[in-house]
């Protein structure tokens, strides 16, 4: 009686030391569940990142694609309407001097035509030329270029260019400074297109190591959230550009207000 | 656990010294096995406080040689399983060929650290040759036959199958 009451208590023991097997079992399985759960949503996770960076990085080169081809397409045109004609009416002139009965003043008409022509296809193959990448900004730094640049929009007499630089004494790199004249350009370019602003402000000043760029107009201004969703390709090319020069840019504007951008910039000459 | 003649050679009352053998090289293979996946040099410390422990209670009673040791089996596997668990924490976001034996390495050891920590409980009962102490030993016997086929789903894995495709 008394053997079997002990016998019954040793499977009691048994039972429980089965029942926290069981239960260890089961938690074991749980860990390795949530383990294996978890990684499943991290990878997933990561992989959305991933496919979200190529997309992005996708839609750069796009961008970049579309811009030299629409930058190709005006050189092609440039070309093609202030040179390529021209030289044709010299080279018919030149075939009309080398026929040999012709009188000294036809000649001398025809020579003076060449001549004339020939002045204007040196001008503007100069023009295409400075449009492409102003000598300016190579050989006299960013102050000259920027300044020329307003003079040239100053130029047309539509708007009101104020240039205040007091910067950039060659404290940027090369790159630097043509993807900052680039920008700069850009910001004309938008203004002169769409803002129809009357007066345009550029100002550069140095502070604290840091490069300010002020740029300003009174135009008609735009919603900047939606600009940004729009993202025209002159934006791009701008967020590309400040992105690669590791900079801040701040656009304050909404419409009827005008626009003012703000760019700061850390300058840095080491890299030649 | 088949090594009951030895009973015939050596006049000893079990085999169970061979159990001591069977956890202290077990924890130390995995602890290099670990030290290599986890990259950390702590486990050496670990590794050499666990020993001194398990040799201070040699020392300290003697007689455990032949009884299974509770808290030897309880230490070494809860350390080995704390591995494990890190390692699954430190491959959260990457892929190793480890993993699956990882798995089998973790659950193994968590369920049958009972097993072994029950060992002189259930030794001593007046069941020793009834069902629940074979029970328990034939759960391990499971338990281990799972942790042997996730280290050969592992090895097809990694290896096997890449043979066949070059």
């Amino acid at each position: 009686m008394v053997e079997e009451l002990l016998l019954q208590e040793d499977y009691q023991i048994v039972d429980l030391i089965l029942i926290a097997i069981a239960l260890l079992v089961v938690m074991a399985l749980a860990i390795i569940l949530f383990f294996y759960f978890s990684r499943k949503r991290i990878i997933k996770s990561e992989l959305e990142k991933a496919n979200l960076k190529i997309a992005n990085q996708k839609e750069v080169l796009q961008a970049t694609i579309i811009t030299q081809e629409e930058e190709r397409k005006r050189i092609a045109q440039d070309l093609h309407d202030a040179i390529s004609s021209k030289l044709n009416i010299v080279s018919l002139n030149a075939s009309m001097l080398s026929i040999k009965d012709i009188s000294s003043e036809e000649t001398n008409k025809l020579a003076n035509s060449i001549l004339k022509i020939t002045g204007n296809v040196l001008e503007s193959s100069r023009k295409i030329a400075h449009d492409l990448l102003p000598p300016t900004l190579d050989k006299f730094g960013l102050d000259a270029a920027l300044e020329e640049l307003c003079d040239e929009v100053a130029e047309s007499h539509i708007f009101q260019v104020d240039c205040h630089l007091d910067a950039s004494e060659n404290i940027l790199s090369k790159d630097q400074e043509l993807h900052v004249f680039r920008i700069v350009q850009e910001l004309f370019n938008n203004s002169i297109k769409y803002s129809e602003a009357t007066t345009l402000d550029l100002q550069t000043k140095i502070k604290k190591n840091l490069l300010y760029l002020h740029y300003s107009d009174n135009g008609k201004g735009f919603d900047v959230l939606e600009a940004k969703k729009a993202k025209g390709l002159g934006m791009s090319g701008i967020e590309n550009r400040v992105a690669i020069l590791n900079a801040t840019l701040e656009i304050i504007s909404s419409p009827k207000n005008g626009m003012q951008v703000t760019l700061t910039l850390t300058p840095s000459k080491d890299e030649n | 656990m088949n090594a009951s003649f030895l009973k015939y050679i050596v006049p000893i009352k079990n085999n169970l010294f061979l159990f001591h053998c069977y956890y202290i090289l077990q924890f130390v293979i995995l602890t290099f096995f670990y030290k290599e996946l986890l990259k950390q040099k702590w486990v050496y410390v670990i590794l050499v406080i666990v020993l001194g422990i398990i040799a201070f209670q040699f020392i300290q009673s003697p007689g455990i040689f032949f009884r299974y040791n509770p808290l030897g089996v309880t230490i070494t596997q809860g350390f080995i399983v704390l591995y494990s668990v890190l390692f699954f924490y430190k491959y959260l976001q990457e892929n190793n060929e480890f993993l699956i034996i990882n798995i089998g390495l973790f659950f193994y050891l968590l369920s049958s650290i009972l097993i072994f920590a029950s060992g002189n409980l259930v030794f001593n009962m007046a069941l020793i040759t009834e069902y629940g102490y074979h029970l328990l030993l034939n759960l391990n016997n499971v338990l281990y036959l799972g942790l042997q086929f996730l280290i050969f789903v592992a090895w097809w894995k990694n290896y096997y199958s890449k043979k066949t495709i070059k």
